[in-house]
């Protein structure tokens, strides 16, 4: 059976710097041998880790049949970021057998801060009366859903790199904020 | 302590109820009620579900809270989570939340109905164009009045004896 493209991309909060790819194909074909992947950035840049010199990662299979690794983590994030991530599954001589490319919002650092905003109001309820600082926090909120949507929606990784932007900004100087 | 899930249900059901009654409160009483009160169970509730989705520390804790948040709203976000339907299927303020009522036309010489929305709840009352059938009971074949409730498909049974006419106006409460 011939091999069906898919994967999936993570990131955790532990690990927010952390990208992790899972190969999810289904089928086989013998003949691939390596993977690539692409990390394309809203402003048109390849984001890659330290110390690559090309624009794409290379996810080498140790086993043909099973594609093996089928887990790649990937240490690129400095911040929030919306990706077109593209693999592709190669044979020995870099042909392009099968490609896919999907967009993913990466929101852990937002969310993760996000979330600690609410633990402050669980030891301190009142903040919830501190119209600036709740209405800060809305803001975050909405940015970190504008971004979802926008990937979810349109796969607009421009509109929702926007977004997680302008949520890193108030993370940045939650001094000013919260 | 209720479960994860179950407050963020709860607090999804809350979040729709509060901002229904935030509007109304807006309306007649100029506003006495926090007018962001479902902006935070929705604020709050997702950074209970992300915390829940990366088990962060404190879960226990924004359970707790998000769970408080719900106020006066929970007995009736329970109720809903518990029946599985719409807020519009509860009577609000007459026959006690919970209580559901359902109606059927069967077709000539039926004797038996379904009641699909009523699937796993307790019939508190039936009648037969208008109409109160005699007993209720949950096992067996009924005779005369009786009928026959079976709460795990919803089916309302009567006596072979006296089928349902045609259009007859079958209805019931369920809780």
């Amino acid at each position: 059976m011939p091999l069906s493209p898919n994967f999936s991309a993570s990131q955790n909060s532990g690990l927010p710097n952390v990208i992790n790819l899972t190969d999810t194909s289904t089928g086989s074909d013998t003949s691939i041998t390596k993977r690539r992947i692409y990390l394309l950035q809203a402003n048109g840049q390849y984001l890659v880790p330290s110390g690559t010199t090309t624009n794409y990662i290379e996810w080498n299979i140790t086993n043909v049949n099973t594609r093996e690794p089928l887990s790649i983590q990937l240490n690129v994030l400095e911040k929030d970021a919306a990706l077109s991530i593209t693999v592709q599954w190669l044979t020995s001589s870099n042909v392009v057998i099968e490609s896919k490319t999907t967009s993913y919002a990466f929101t852990a650092y937002s969310e993760t801060f996000y979330y600690g905003l609410t633990q402050d109001q669980i030891a301190n309820p009142l903040l919830v009366s501190a119209t600036d600082w709740y209405e800060n926090k809305m803001i975050l909120r909405v940015e970190i859903d504008s971004a979802n949507q926008a990937i979810i929606f349109a796969s607009d990784i421009f509109s929702a790199q926007a977004a997680l932007d302008r949520a890193s900004y108030i993370i940045e100087n939650s001094n000013y904020y919260f | 302590m209720a479960s994860n899930s179950t407050v963020i249900s709860l607090a999804e059901i809350s979040q729709y109820l509060w901002n229904d009654t935030i509007s109304k409160e807006s309306v007649f009483f100029n506003g006495t009620i926090d007018p962001r009160k479902a902006i935070q169970l929705y604020m709050e509730r997702k950074a209970f579900e992300y915390g829940v989705a990366q088990s962060l520390e404190n879960i226990d804790g924004t359970n707790n809270y998000v769970y408080a948040m719900c106020g006066a709203k929970l007995k009736q976000a329970n109720v809903i989570l518990d029946n599985g339907f719409s807020g519009g299927d509860v009577i609000v303020g007459g026959g006690g939340f919970g209580v559901r009522e359902y109606s059927k036309f069967p077709s000539a010489g039926q004797t038996s109905v379904v009641f699909q929305e009523a699937i796993g709840a307790t019939i508190l009352y039936a009648s037969r164009g208008s109409l109160d059938v005699g007993a209720f009971i949950t096992s067996g074949t009924p005779i005369g009045n009786q009928v026959l409730w079976d709460s795990a498909t919803g089916i309302l049974t009567v006596a072979s004896t006296v089928p349902f006419v045609n259009d007859e106006f079958v209805r019931i409460l369920v809780k």
